[in-house]
């Protein structure tokens, strides 16, 4: 059984679904009303200048903010339910990991809080794929920005999911950590998980099937990667006018 | 030229530029940051994902994601973790850090902190004590106390359960570690679960801090009023801690949301207007009076109090129960926030938690000024002043509100110490104090940007000493509000003769006193303070934190002087004017002081270093 299997009830094939979903800070707009769906199994990319709205789009989705207005749905359930966060999985763009527990313990709890026993091969499999062998018993509020940003991936990879979630994943990872990374999220998507990435990474972008441009919280293309770079390239002749 | 995995591009041609869309809005510079980017992009017929394996996979050890994770998630209809054996691992982990922590403490400095928080303690009861005296009070007065004892009481509990609400309406009184919001909060546990705990241990240490000091003031009574000293600390410990209860119950119940939050708002305003309302002697009862009876019960006694002492504990246990329902939004933004609090407390950082205060608050800059732009002309010729009213109107409407209110509260202090409560002045001095800390806003931005501060072609302590003057005209301007009340209270010559030459001593020294509190470092980061022994540090830190206010204070000292003179017969307007002098010129000094103090530190410094 793939844990991309998973599907909601009423439409087996929709894992996010959203409805007029707009977010307003004070008096300032941070997303326009959006709707949006993602059907299992894709790999989207979201692209945008800084301040564009994808990592508000995403946090939405993620549960982790609250939309001023619209219906966000993730499995056909409130992002904030249960059973919304047993599938969902959420790497955000600065690693939020606790001062006092080491990698290893990170995702043995992690795995634990999802069901797991805490001594799956796939801990092992990650540390050593992520390159934290030498360093799984450190600390992560001792590592570099790009150690932490390893050590939040393996926690959020270690889990069970099949909706992705990741926020600027690749800031402050070397080469070697940024290919390791880029094959996890691959091997999450062939698994068919569904994937949804926040980059300004112009490799990345290139490897989605699913390409949404973000401008000032408005989504301004939504379309198959070709479709992204025809559309870029078509705007190229009305921006140089 | 922008290098991708295992594609090298080397796009120079803006084949890929940004698109006219993204163009129309958002800062320049991202868009342009986002355009140079875009100019990298690979070809327009990119690999799929899932069609290629770009990242040279077949040399690194696979890991079978789906595997791992196909028995969790296998039943679609119902939620396949056991709710038991997350909360287990949960409760597990949440052990073995409190050992760890545990395992990890000093001891020595622990019960250094616990020595010196007690002796704090003692010192503050023995000079309270010392304050309340212990000479009986006389039948009149003890008739007062009892009529309007629990009218007073009820008023504080009033405070303190709109205190809890408000703390409510932003997700406190927890205040959770920002690794638990990711990893507990948004795992498939119950929220109810993950809260709880914390949740126990602060409406518990809030009790228990309720019931103590409730035990302290009821001791105090005792001093002074008839009755056993026992029965005064216990009904004051009850009082005490069924304020707590009611407010701590009260803001757990906001933040789970159940129940619409401006109703529970109203609510608490309503109870507080009406106990403000029975002190002002125009209702004579309101209902948190009957929770302030229990505080006097060794005065007189009666059963009914206690319904609100079940009510609390009642809306305690019911916060405890729905707690789950808490916002993850508001909490992820306090938890980060009330931990750069606890830290910039600990420092006696003013200036850093007035700042966190603000955004715990969600009291942000308004995105468009209320004024229209000064012309360009004055803006060259005075750029600091320029800068600051553009600040001013940007200022939100909670803000404009609060210093309103400050100034107006300010003025009926005045009023009261005029008509004889001398005391009211200290009061009076300290809001005039909290509103200069707003207004002088664009200076202490000036004094969080170093790097800024340091790019201007102009000696810092000269910008900053402009940066004083708007902030004086705005302080004059909330100070003749506050006039034009006690005008409209008591239309007299005096009044208003009196009135404005406090305004203007009040709006320097308020000004005056904030910019110590702002310019100056940290209490504890100071220079040298690390090498100074306790018994020369604690002095000094509590002189540098009451210098500030006390600055503002006396800048509403001509009020005094003037009522003294009135009492005695004499015009009152010469010797305001006389004590006005030597408070304008002390203000002026400070406003020197903010201008040269680089210059005499480093002058100092240098001695210093010349003496070793």
């Amino acid at each position: 059984m793939s844990r991309s299997a998973s599907s909601d009830a009423k439409n087996p094939k929709e894992v996010v679904r959203l409805i007029g979903v707009a977010k307003e800070y004070g008096d300032v707009g941070a997303l326009a009303p959006v709707d949006l769906s993602v059907m299992a199994g894709e790999a989207i990319v979201l692209v945008g200048h800084n301040g564009s709205g994808k990592s508000t789009l995403l946090s939405i989705i993620a549960g982790m903010l609250e939309p001023s207005e619209g219906t966000v749905l993730v499995h056909g359930q409130p992002p904030d339910s249960v059973y919304a966060r047993e599938r969902r999985s959420w790497l955000p763009d600065t690693p939020v990991l606790y001062d006092d527990l080491s990698v290893r313990e990170h995702m043995e709890y992690t795995i634990r809080m999802h069901g797991g026993q805490g001594d799956e091969p796939i801990i092992d499999d990650l540390i050593k794929r992520l390159g934290l062998a030498d360093r799984e018993d450190d600390l992560p509020s001792q590592f570099s920005r790009g150690l932490r940003q390893k050590a939040a991936a393996a926690v959020a990879l270690v889990r069970p999911f099949t909706l992705l979630l990741v926020d600027e994943p690749f800031v402050g990872l070397d080469v070697a950590g940024r290919e390791a990374l880029l094959g996890l999220l691959e091997e999450a998507r062939r698994g068919g998980a569904t994937v949804l990435v926040a980059t300004h990474d112009p490799a990345v972008i290139s490897r989605f099937k699913r390409g949404l441009v973000l401008d000032d919280g408005h989504v301004v293309h939504d379309g198959t990667a070709e479709s992204l770079h025809a559309y870029l390239s078509a705007d190229v002749t009305h921006g140089e006018t | 030229m922008l290098q991708s995995t295992g594609i090298v591009n080397t796009r120079e041609d803006s084949r890929f530029h940004i698109s006219a869309h993204l163009c129309a809005g958002g800062t320049d510079s991202a868009r342009a940051a986002w355009r140079s980017i875009l100019k990298g992009l690979p070809d327009p017929t990119p690999p799929d994902i899932s069609d290629t394996d770009p990242l040279g996979t077949d040399s690194s050890p696979s890991v079978d994601l789906n595997e791992a994770a196909s028995a969790a998630l296998a039943d679609d209809a119902q939620n396949s973790v056991d709710q038991q054996t997350s909360a287990a691992a949960m409760d597990e982990m949440r052990s073995a850090r409190r050992r760890r922590r545990i395992g990890d403490v000093a001891w020595g400095d622990l019960a250094y902190r616990v020595y010196t928080t007690a002796l704090a303690c003692l010192v503050f009861a023995v000079f309270a004590s010392g304050w309340v005296g212990d000479s009986e009070l006389s039948a009149a007065s003890q008739t007062s106390a009892q009529k309007f004892g629990p009218v007073w009481a009820g008023l504080f509990a009033g405070l303190v359960l709109l205190l809890g609400v408000r703390s409510g309406t932003r997700a406190g009184p927890i205040a959770l570690e920002s690794a638990d919001v990711y990893h507990l909060l948004l795992a498939p546990i119950s929220r109810s679960r993950v809260l709880r705990r914390p949740a126990v241990g602060v409406v518990g240490y809030g009790v228990a801090t309720g019931m103590a000091v409730g035990a302290l003031v009821g001791s105090l009574c005792s001093q002074r009023l008839p009755g056993n000293t026992f029965e005064w600390m216990l009904s004051g410990a009850l009082f005490g801690g069924a304020a707590a209860a009611l407010s701590l119950g009260a803001a757990l119940i906001t933040a789970s949301r159940r129940v619409p939050r401006p109703w529970i708002e109203l609510l608490a305003w309503a109870l507080l207007i009406a106990s403000v309302v029975a002190v002002a002697g125009y209702s004579p009862f309101a209902p948190l009076t009957l929770l302030g009876q229990i505080l006097f019960w060794p005065l007189s006694f009666s059963l009914l109090p206690l319904v609100l002492v079940a009510l609390a504990m009642i809306l305690a246990v019911v916060g405890l129960r729905i707690v789950g329902g808490l916002s993850i939004e508001l909490a992820q933004r306090r938890t980060r926030l009330v931990g750069q609090l606890r830290f910039a407390v600990t420092q006696q950082d003013l200036r850093s938690v007035l700042l966190l205060r603000k955004q715990l608050a969600s009291e942000r800059p308004r995105n468009k000024s209320r004024f229209a732009r000064l012309p360009i002309r004055f803006g060259g010729r005075f750029p600091v002043f320029t800068r600051d009213v553009q600040s001013f109107g940007r200022w939100p409407a909670v803000r404009v509100l609060r210093v309103t209110v400050l100034g107006l509260g300010a003025a009926l202090c005045l009023y009261g110490a005029w008509s004889g409560t001398t005391p009211l002045v200290l009061l009076a001095g300290l809001c005039t104090y909290v509103a200069g800390l707003d207004v002088i806003e664009p200076l202490a931005q000036e004094v969080d940007h170093p790097m800024m501060l340091a790019s201007y072609p102009e000696p810092a302590g000269v910008i900053l000493q402009r940066h004083l003057v708007a902030p004086v005209f705005v302080m004059v301007l909330v100070g003749s509000e506050g006039l034009l009340l006690v005008w409209l209270l008591h239309p007299s010559v005096n009044i208003i003769a009196i009135g404005a030459i406090t305004v203007i001593t009040a709006a320097t020294t308020a000004v005056a006193g904030a910019s110590i509190s702002v310019v100056s470092e940290a209490v504890l980061d100071a220079g040298d303070a690390a090498m100074m022994p306790p018994e020369v540090t604690g002095p000094r830190v509590v002189i540098r934190t009451l210098w500030p206010p006390l600055v503002a204070v006396i800048g509403v000292t001509p009020i005094l002087v003037a009522q003294r003179a009135m009492r005695l017969g004499n015009d009152p307007i010469p010797p305001a004017l006389t004590l006005a002098i030597p408070i304008l010129v002390l203000a002026g000094i400070v406003f020197m002081w903010v201008k040269y103090r680089e210059d005499l530190h480093r002058t100092m410094g240098e001695a210093m270093g010349a003496k070793t």
